[in-house]
């Protein structure tokens, strides 16, 4: 079934006591795709990835994970790197990869081939036999993505897998993610860093306590969400730009003004043109980040809520 | 399912056979045993001290009599070469000169706190009466545990003092002494009509030996048991507080994450088992004692050893899926811990009565099954066959019932962080599907 969705959640509803962590979601990864799962803290990205990984079930609603319902039989084509790492500490890398690869139906040889083969593209060759607690955060961060793939899963999840990482580290774990899609494989990701979302997704979900409040490609998202906007720098600056009809409200940067426009902006743009000189006009797209910040102004003690 | 049921145990077993832990604990029982055989044989050995003891005789015939007796034990506790083998008595005997009993044993205590003096006694006159309510002999000193003074005192005194009673009534001590020596028994094992037409002469059997076999079987029992159970609870913990649950959790469920864990620490302790009895009976051909051993004791001993570690495992295991950090599980070890230990409390009184009511209950009852069984089963005659099926049965329900408890306790308390749960919040989630 090649054109079957990787995952599909239909009015899918947890609740743990009286927190209703997920409620009512319905979405579809395509195969194949890098999906982007976005939202604040606290919102209920960890339960929803939890309920695919059939570690947590739902209240209500049916999960489809690889054409299997509500059952773990597809848990071996997937593989889930949680928001928090779990390593042994004691055990050394290679045999920790061997062991988690076996543990999602690998074959003993197969893995340790993959295993070495991630080690070395992630410049950890060096480490394999050293012990996990010998290692630095980001480099246990990267055994721990292997550990993810290393049974050559059809789709996986990655729960924050860039948080806590430098940007060498960030860009090694992109291109590995990249590398992942190339070979087919579907991604999940949540994340914070809606720039990385931007670059990296081709369809990108955002919940906020525990809805659905966005779904599709960042094309649609920004059409839907798209606010008339333009950067102009223009003889007379802000004070001219007010006087422009259609224009709601001027950000002034001082060489660069951003306007919100309730009309057109060609129109917009034809009404300025008569009045003064434009030495510079752009129409820019709100960023992911401000469609985010638009729909999750955290209020501030949403910040200690934990990811249940 | 049964393949990563076994990735699981062989990854376990792997972890501990590897860790120093366990050749720590490996060689940590054997050498533990051997000290303190040591030392107390050492500590038994060297009190060569000199012990002076002063004498209010009003006798007049004990002082003197204590005096000589002393010559004679220091000269016993003295090898040839002049050195001390035991503690040496200096007995003095002290005279009133005039001062009332008060002042005197003032005085002496004085003496005994200055240290010029271990301890004194006080022998009265009446002591020697033939008839009527005889006083006691006073021994006076700072150190009220030490023995080996008191018991040298009381066997000199009363031998003296009996020996003179028989004088005062006309009799002849030495003729006495033998009329009234106590009479000796062998404990003797019973007899069977040997293929060759006659009885079989009677075993001695020596209680000391009776009672080894058993108590070693159980004891040791014990200690593999307690060498791996408890470990489980610290694997828990330390999979959940490093979130490795989670990962596990997305490849297993936490029955199978479970059971993997008991089968590795069963066969962590199976190989403990080996090496120890092997050990063992080596070392007990090398002494000859290998009559002693009884070779089918071994399979309850293996049957036993795996009932005891997958229900006191599977306890440790649902003790750690509810806590959150070592520390609290302190709290919550206590009672499991007293439930896994109060049969050793109970052996002696089940050995010294295996077929008592007493014992018999307290062996049929699961958790105290495993330990309680195995020390009956090992005391000649044994048990009935009908008790020992009822609590292997019941051990194994029990068990049965401890692993699924666990379990369920395990599925939920993995994904818990930061709090730990009460009982009450366990037994919920035993009930809930």
């Amino acid at each position: 079934m090649p054109d079957r969705p990787a995952i599909v959640l239909e009015s899918v509803t947890k609740r743990f006591g009286q927190t209703t962590a997920v409620d009512d979601v319905s979405l579809q990864v395509p195969q194949g795709a890098i999906y982007g799962f976005i939202g604040p803290n606290g919102s209920g990205k960890t339960t929803a990835l939890r309920m695919i990984m059939n570690i947590l079930l739902p209240d209500r609603g049916v999960i489809e994970v690889l054409g299997d319902r509500g059952t773990s039989a597809a848990r071996d084509q997937v593989g889930y790197l949680p928001e928090e790492r779990g390593l042994y500490k004691q055990m050394p890398v290679r045999r920790l990869l061997t062991y988690y690869g076996q543990l999602k139906g690998g074959q003993r040889a197969a893995v340790q081939q993959e295993a070495d083969g991630w080690l070395l593209r992630l410049g950890l060759s060096g480490v394999a036999d050293k012990k996990v607690q010998m290692l630095s955060k980001g480099m246990a961060q990267k055994v721990q993505f292997i550990a993810t793939v290393v049974a050559r899963p059809a789709l996986v999840i990655l729960d924050e897998p860039f948080s806590g990482l430098d940007p060498v580290n960030r860009d090694v774990l992109r291109d590995a993610v990249l590398e992942l899609k190339r070979r087919g494989t579907t991604v999940v990701f949540s994340t914070h860093d809606m720039t990385m979302a931007e670059l990296l997704c081709d369809r990108i979900f955002m919940i906020f306590k525990g809805r659905k409040v966005l779904d599709g490609s960042l094309d649609e998202i920004q059409r839907t969400y798209g606010r008339e906007e333009v950067l102009v720098r223009a003889d007379g600056g802000a004070a001219l730009l007010r006087q422009v009809p259609g224009v709601q409200d001027v950000i002034d940067h001082g060489n660069v003004q951003q306007v919100r426009l309730a009309g057109h902006p060609q129109a917009f743009l034809t009404a300025l043109v008569a009045r003064t000189t434009v030495h510079r006009f752009e129409i820019t797209r709100p960023s992911l980040h401000d469609i985010f910040v638009d729909i999750a102004r955290p209020a501030p003690e949403e910040d200690t809520v934990p990811a249940a | 399912m049964m393949p990563k049921i076994l990735i699981i145990a062989v990854a376990e077993f792997e972890q501990a056979v590897r860790s120093k832990a366990f050749l720590i604990g490996l060689l940590a029982l054997p050498l533990l045993m051997g000290a303190a055989f040591v030392v107390q044989a050492y500590g038994a050995r060297r009190d060569t001290s000199e012990r002076r003891v002063a004498i209010v005789d009003h006798t007049g015939v004990v002082g003197a009599h204590l005096i000589d007796a002393a010559r004679v034990h220091n000269a016993e506790a003295t090898s040839s070469t002049g050195r001390r083998t035991g503690p040496h008595f200096l007995a003095q005997l002290v005279d009133p000169a005039g001062r009332g009993d008060e002042d005197l044993r003032l005085e002496l205590s004085d003496r005994v706190r200055r240290e010029e003096l271990f301890a004194f006694v006080e022998v009265p006159a009446a002591v020697l009466d033939v008839r009527g309510e005889r006083p006691r002999v006073q021994y006076f000193t700072e150190y009220p545990t030490y023995e080996p003074l008191p018991d040298w005192l009381r066997t000199e005194v009363g031998q003296l003092v009996a020996d003179q009673r028989v004088v005062r009534s006309g009799g002849d001590p030495v003729a006495m002494r033998a009329l009234l020596a106590p009479v000796s028994m062998d404990r003797k094992s019973l007899v069977v009509r040997t293929p060759d037409g006659r009885v079989s002469i009677a075993e001695k059997v020596d209680v000391l030996r009776a009672f080894a076999m058993p108590a070693i079987a159980m004891f040791l029992l014990f200690a593999l048991v307690m060498s791996s159970a408890p470990q489980l609870l610290n694997s828990v913990i330390e999979e959940k507080t490093s979130r490795i649950s989670e990962v596990l959790l997305g490849s297993v469920t936490a029955f199978q994450l479970m059971l993997g864990k008991l089968l590795g620490s069963v066969a962590v302790t199976l190989v403990l088992a080996v090496i120890y009895v092997g050990g063992g009976l080596l070392l007990a051909a090398q002494a000859d004692y290998v009559g002693l051993i009884r070779w089918g004791l071994v399979p309850w001993f293996a049957l036993f050893l795996v009932i005891a570690v997958v229900l006191f495992g599977s306890m440790f295991i649902a003790i750690g899926a509810a806590c959150s950090e070592v520390k609290d599980a302190q709290g919550m070890m206590t009672p499991a811990m007293l439930v896994s230990m109060f049969p050793i409390f109970l052996w002696l009184n089940v050995a010294q009565n295996p077929d008592s009511a007493f014992s018999v209950w307290l062996s049929l009852f699961p958790f105290a099954a495993p330990y309680l069984m195995l020390l009956r089963i090992a005391i000649p005659p044994g048990p009935p066959a009908w008790q020992i099926v009822l609590s292997v049965l019941g051990a194994l329900l029990a068990t049965g019932a401890m692993v699924f408890a666990a379990g369920r306790i395990l599925r939920v308390g993995l994904l818990m962080q930061g709090k730990t749960a009460t009982y009450r919040e366990m037994a919920r989630w035993i009930t809930t599907r």
